[in-house]
């Protein structure tokens, strides 16, 4: 391997000065000068105090790890650049480079867009329409060559079925050479335009002095094609040769296909930016000086100004709070759903959604500047510097397709001296027999049927490279709000008159229409009769009251609930108190609610462990990984979950770049699996060796993960690294396979003695073993699950 | 058997104009949503009132 690489170098520097392979029009690229105005360019970039600018491009055409390569060493020695990254799985490339203001700051971006088409591929400042579009041209391109290539290989099919036919039961010559003619053009078509993508990507490869699957791909398709076309031009069909048209074109058929499935599902939780914005609200009230209200985009707002959040909306910007007493919901932000307490003087995060007061508020930073606009960012960085992994078949590839140009040369050597007659029908059936066909299909194959059995077992796999890195794992960390608990179920106790039905009813009939996490987990109460109520009324931070029958009834803090008087102005005051919530008629109590709160010291309340959550921790344990809890939430709850689960390590309070860096920090060692399901675990996400989102997670942190776990089944995880052990094992059987049978029909071919006929049999029958192979991950197991609807409706 | 001289090269005709119509569908981007033209029919016509004679010949063919 060591002179390729160093190949490559020469390579890479004859690149970088003279740079081919630009397709002007091709592609759906912007033109560089568009973004040569500042006041364009700024709306991609963002610039630090230190006079450096980020910016992330969405990037065509790079499929592989030598892309990436290419791409970032041919940027690299470019004017006042200071880091570039390239994240194949979300094809985006993030740079920075030195710039005083915002003309420089174009003028770089500029410069790296027409750097990178000189590279050969396109590039679009990353902007989710402009992302998008690209996506789907990319997935009309993927369609086009998978139509093209099965629509083909089912007619060469055909064909080839009639001339297998013929071999029993006769066949005049003259249509044995029809049939293998219309072969050839047909499977010359799929070739031609259904397997460019591998030629391509191939290409790339090679021209960076690098290896990958492509390569022994794009060697098999061409040789399979080529050979057969000479055995037909060089008049083989009278002597009775074989052809390879029908292998050909279904290995390419199969091969696209993985890649589209793939592809589909990396574009489907790829959209994070535009899931972000959306986050936000479109607009926002503020309070100008004289009084007056203006509705503006949260983009406008700057620092010291006054805005208004009214009951149930959502914060735009991180801000103090001047008016107002109630409570926020971080559930988007953390995915804690106990609301937190807000007064005169607390600060609120942008994100997070605003209870039943109206607040007004005063804006401490812009919008683009909040804690909520950072993680994407943080994010972004966490990726690209993730280590690139790489397939055990892309190590091996390039030792593969040496081997078998350098056997068949020396072959066709040899036989020019023994016997020049035959070099061509010895060369052409070695060049069969030591086709990597089996061998680029081993690792794709396998990991699409790892794919789809993950997927019935209601996982998603996003990335399947995953799988191979779980191999290495020392850890299993995890999120604990939304992760390894969930919302408590509230109970009805201590009815002190009336029945117990009356009381939840009366219950979920004053929280109806309440926008309130409380609020909702009443509603989850099963209600027996409706209530009508009679000036139905929120009590900010206290509860909530309404008429019956000229009683007033309260729901909410005791001393509230209990007292007469108004509304208490205590703020430090939790919602949910020791007492739990209090139903009281004209003061009088008649039940107390309570969550169903986790046994134990320091209890968190309304928040009960996930069904499953300890068995999980007990597998994980037993397969020997660490396993640890890092929370943004307060000690004592995590301290207590973490008890209860017998969980040892834990972090308590760890901000959202915490987790990425102590996630970071195990990656020496093997890296960590994480799961997480809040905004704040996006960049943990992004730093994990494996990185797994609960389905309820929101669209932002999902794309940051390399699994979703469909039905919030925390079991899956254990299911997940089962069945990455099985399809490595697979791989690496399938790889051994088909090296060994490469191996051991190669001496025979080389020396003559292999007919054609078995030489196609061999090769056929060594890709159906290395798929049936693969199939076994596909066996139903029995197993008792909902996931499969759900999973399918996902894709 | 001397017909198939004519109809391999006749499939191959078709298959090539098939290939053709799925690349143009393809192009013109029949392809690109599916879930949203597979729901479009359950969706009013947000420009057109629904009139009564509308609403009458429906109940008459679902009896």
């Amino acid at each position: 391997m060591q002179f390729i690489h160093s190949a490559g170098l020469d390579d890479f520097y004859r690149l970088r000065q003279a740079p081919t392979g630009h397709r002007p029009g091709e592609g759906i690229a912007a033109d560089p000068s568009a973004f040569a105005d500042p006041a364009v360019a700024a709306q991609y970039l963002e610039r630090d105090a230190a006079g450096v600018a980020h910016g992330s491009l969405a990037l065509d055409g790079v499929g592989c790890a030598a892309c990436a390569w290419v791409l970032e060493h041919g940027l690299v020695d470019m004017p006042g650049l200071r880091q570039v990254d390239v994240d194949l799985a979300s094809g985006r490339l993030s740079a920075s480079w030195e710039a005083s203001d915002d003309v420089e700051a174009a003028r770089g971006l500029t410069r790296l867009l027409s750097r990178i088409n000189a590279l050969g591929f396109d590039a679009v400042p990353a902007q989710p329409a402009h992302e998008l579009a690209l996506h789907a041209q990319q997935r009309r391109r993927s369609l086009t060559a998978i139509g093209i290539a099965g629509i083909g290989a089912m007619q060469v099919m055909m064909l080839a079925i009639a001339d297998y036919a013929g071999l029993f039961s006769g066949m005049a010559l003259d249509h044995r050479a029809l049939l293998i003619w219309a072969q050839m053009v047909l499977t010359g078509v799929v070739v031609a335009f259904g397997a460019r993508t591998f030629f391509r990507t191939a290409w790339q490869t090679l021209r960076a002095g690098r290896m990958g699957i492509d390569v022994p791909v794009s060697l098999a398709i061409g040789l399979g094609w080529g050979v057969s076309a000479l055995v037909v031009l060089s008049g083989g069909i009278s002597r009775g040769e074989h052809v390879y048209f029908d292998s050909v074109a279904m290995f390419t058929f199969f091969l696209l296909l993985g890649r589209h499935l793939e592809q589909s599902v990396r574009h489907r939780f790829a959209r994070a930016d535009a899931e972000l914005d959306a986050l936000l609200p479109a607009a926002v009230t503020r309070l100008d000086s004289d009084g007056g209200r203006q509705s503006v985009l949260p983009a406008q707002l700057r620092a010291g100004d006054r805005i208004e959040v009214p009951p149930g909306g959502i914060v735009a910007a991180d801000g103090r709070v001047l008016e107002g007493l109630g409570e926020i919901d971080r559930a988007a932000l953390t995915g804690e759903s106990t609301p937190l307490p807000v007064a005169p003087g607390s600060e609120v995060p942008a994100g997070s959604r605003n209870g039943a007061a109206r607040l007004r508020l005063e804006v401490l930073r812009p919008a683009a500047n909040s804690a909520l606009a950072a993680i994407p960012q943080l994010l972004a960085r966490a990726r690209a510097r993730r280590p690139r992994s790489v397939h055990l078949a892309d190590r091996v590839a390039g030792v593969i397709v040496i081997a078998v140009l350098l056997i068949a040369a020396v072959t066709a050597l040899a036989w020019w001296f023994i016997d020049p007659a035959r070099v061509l029908p010895v060369t052409l059936a070695t060049l069969m027999v030591t086709c990597p066909c089996a061998f680029a299909l081993a690792t794709p194959v396998t990991l699409t049927a790892a794919t789809l059995r993950l997927r019935r077992l209601g996982i998603l796999l996003v990335d399947p490279t995953a799988l191979e890195r779980a191999q290495t794992l020392v850890a299993a960390c995890f999120d604990k709000t939304g992760t390894l608990t969930e919302p408590g179920n509230l109970r009805c106790e201590a009815v002190v008159a009336g029945t117990e039905a009356e009381c939840v009813n009366m219950a979920v009939a004053l929280q109806q229409d309440v926008p309130h996490p409380l609020a909702a987990a009443f509603r989850r109460l099963p209600v027996s009769d409706r209530c009508e109520l009679e000036h139905h009324r929120v009590a900010a931070g206290a509860g909530v009251e309404a008429f019956v029958n000229g009683q007033r009834w309260r729901l909410g803090r005791p001393d509230w609930a209990a007292g007469g008087g108004a509304t208490s102005t205590h703020s430090d005051q939790p919602a949910v108190c020791e007492d739990g919530i209090w139903l009281t008629e004209a003061g009088v109590l008649r039940a107390r609610f309570r969550f169903d709160a986790l046994a134990g010291a320091g209890a968190p309340h309304g928040e009960g462990l996930r069904p499953g959550a300890r068995e999980t921790i007990n597998r994980l344990k037993a397969r020997g990984l660490d396993t640890a809890i890092i929370s943004g939430d307060s000690s004592d709850r995590v301290r207590a979950v973490a008890e209860q689960l017998g969980i040892t390590r834990w972090w308590a309070g760890v901000d959202p770049a915490s987790k990425y860096r102590l996630l970071q920090e195990t990656r020496e060692q093997g890296g960590a699996l994480y799961v997480g399901d809040g905004l704040n675990d996006a960049p943990a996400l992004g730093g994990a060796g494996v990185a797994v989102a609960m389905a309820s997670a929101c669209d932002f942190t999902r794309s940051a993960a390399d699994v979703i776990v469909l039905d919030d089944r925390l079991e899956a995880v254990v299911d997940l690294l089962e069945g990455a052990d099985r399809t490595r094992r697979i791989i690496r059987q399938n790889l051994l396979w088909a090296i060994s049978y490469n191996l051991l029909a190669m001496p025979l071919a080389v020396t003559g003695m292999i007919a054609p006929w078995a030489a196609a049999l061999g090769m056929s029958a060594s890709s159906l073993l290395v798929l049936g192979n693969a199939a076994r991950l596909l066996r139903r197991d029995h197993r008792p699950h909902g996931a499969i609807a759900k999973a399918r409706a996902w894709t | 058997m001397d017909v198939i001289w004519l109809l391999i090269p006749l499939s191959m005709v078709l298959v090539l104009l098939a290939l053709r119509a799925f690349v143009w569908a393809v192009r013109t981007r029949q392809f690109d949503d599916l879930d949203r033209e597979a729901a479009r029919i359950l969706f009013e016509d947000p420009k057109r009132e629904a009139r009564p004679e509308d609403m009458r010949s429906g109940e008459q063919r679902h009896d």
